[in-house]
């Protein structure tokens, strides 16, 4: 009876030890592109069995200076958009859907203006199921880099940071602080897409991403913050008759 | 006629032709607008299939029609098949034809969008029918 009482004692005041969450976790991505200018972009993507996935989606094309329209579905399941935020060196898009249908379905992408938009899909696991996003902005560049900074707004949290540009260089590519290449795609027309993830550690920091390269061309950049599940709670506090009896 | 008169008459009429001529300069001038020098209208959609050859990894691209491409954003998709190969992705997008803009009165339009042609505009004004000229001579 003492253990019980002093095992409950402590998790009433202390409820979040032991419950630390884990980052989410990137699983797969697909990268596809279209080779002429449309409006409509459609590819298979497989999101396998995991715990709170989710999925999402990064755009880039080189239109620019408005939303253009963009939207994208999952399984016909519409996805929620990041906060647009119109560039002068192309269009970056971010878009995510928590609690995907598993197995293989199709991602739909529809705009308006003829351009050849690049996509990747891709599937994160252990993901915060009401609030995925925390943190998100986006950047612009015309020289041979693009660096821009965000600030995690939860701990634990994950970075995934989409580029696109407008070169086929492909030598001297260099991602800041370290994070992890997901996806280089060199397309046809020029055009370079790109990928990395970065865990970030701690809320309230600041989170310097980018990449540097050869050529002088115009690129854009989109970080979001990808958020751990909330913090567990204690476990249920046993009743007064319980504990007594 | 006295000398003196003749002066004074002179400059009237001076005058008066230099009204009339600022006159009609400014009125064309102030009223001309520039318009896109084509319009573009939309008469459908392609819609085409991207697979990759199993062997070669040769990419092709095999037209369908806008109906079939929109099927595949339905929930449970067929998507497409050929042997040998395996889907990669599709899209569509819209056909436009395209046709020199039709000036009204006091519009002007570009020849064209390069370099050696911009230079060159068309024109019309009133109660006179369209015509080519340099940019430099439009009425201002």
């Amino acid at each position: 009876m003492k253990k019980i009482i002093v095992t409950i004692t402590f998790f009433f005041l202390f409820p979040f030890i032991g419950f630390a969450v884990d980052p989410p976790v990137w699983v797969e991505g697909t990268d596809k592109s279209t080779a002429t200018s449309v409006t409509n972009f459609t590819w298979s993507h497989t999101v396998t069995a995991g715990t709170n996935n989710a999925l999402f989606v990064h755009c880039g094309a080189n239109t620019s200076g408005n939303d253009d329209g963009m939207a994208i579905t999952y399984n016909a399941v519409s996805m929620t958009e990041v906060a647009y935020i119109v560039l002068v060196n192309g269009n970056n898009w971010w878009f995510y859907l928590a609690n995907p249908a598993t197995g293989a379905n199709n991602v739909a992408a529809s705009w308006n203006t003829s351009s050849r938009p690049h996509c990747e899909a891709m599937t994160v696991s252990g993901v915060n199921q009401t609030k995925p996003i925390g943190a998100s902005n986006f950047f612009d560049s015309s020289g041979a880099g693009v660096t821009g900074d965000i600030v995690a707004s939860s701990s634990n949290s994950l970075m995934l940071n989409g580029l696109f540009n407008e070169s086929a260089d492909t030598s001297a590519w260099v991602e800041s602080n370290g994070a992890q290449n997901l996806w280089d795609n060199t397309l046809a027309g020029n055009n370079h897409i790109r990928g990395s993830q970065r865990v970030a550690s701690t809320s309230g920091n600041t989170y310097t991403n980018g990449w540097t390269w050869t050529t002088t061309r115009g690129s854009t950049m989109g970080v979001i913050e990808v958020q751990a599940p909330a913090v567990a709670s204690a476990p249920p506090i046993m009743s007064d008759s319980l504990i007594f009896e | 006629m006295n000398k003196k008169y003749l002066k004074i008459l002179a400059l009237i009429i001076l005058l008066g032709v230099g009204f009339v001529y600022v006159n009609k300069k400014q009125k064309l001038g102030a009223t001309l607008t520039e318009v896109e020098p084509e319009v573009k209208t939309q008469i459908g959609y392609f819609a085409i299939h991207q697979f990759r050859n199993n062997t070669t990894g040769e990419l092709i691209e095999v037209p369908t029609t806008k109906e079939e491409y929109d099927k595949l954003a339905l929930p449970n998709p067929i998507n497409p098949t050929m042997n040998g190969y395996t889907w990669e992705s599709s899209w569509a997008g819209p056909i436009f034809a395209t046709s020199s803009t039709v000036l009204l009165d006091n519009q002007f339009a570009r020849a064209g969008k390069d370099v050696a042609s911009s230079s060159i505009v068309r024109v019309k004004l009133p109660n006179e029918s369209e015509k080519i000229i340099k940019e430099s001579d439009l009425p201002r």
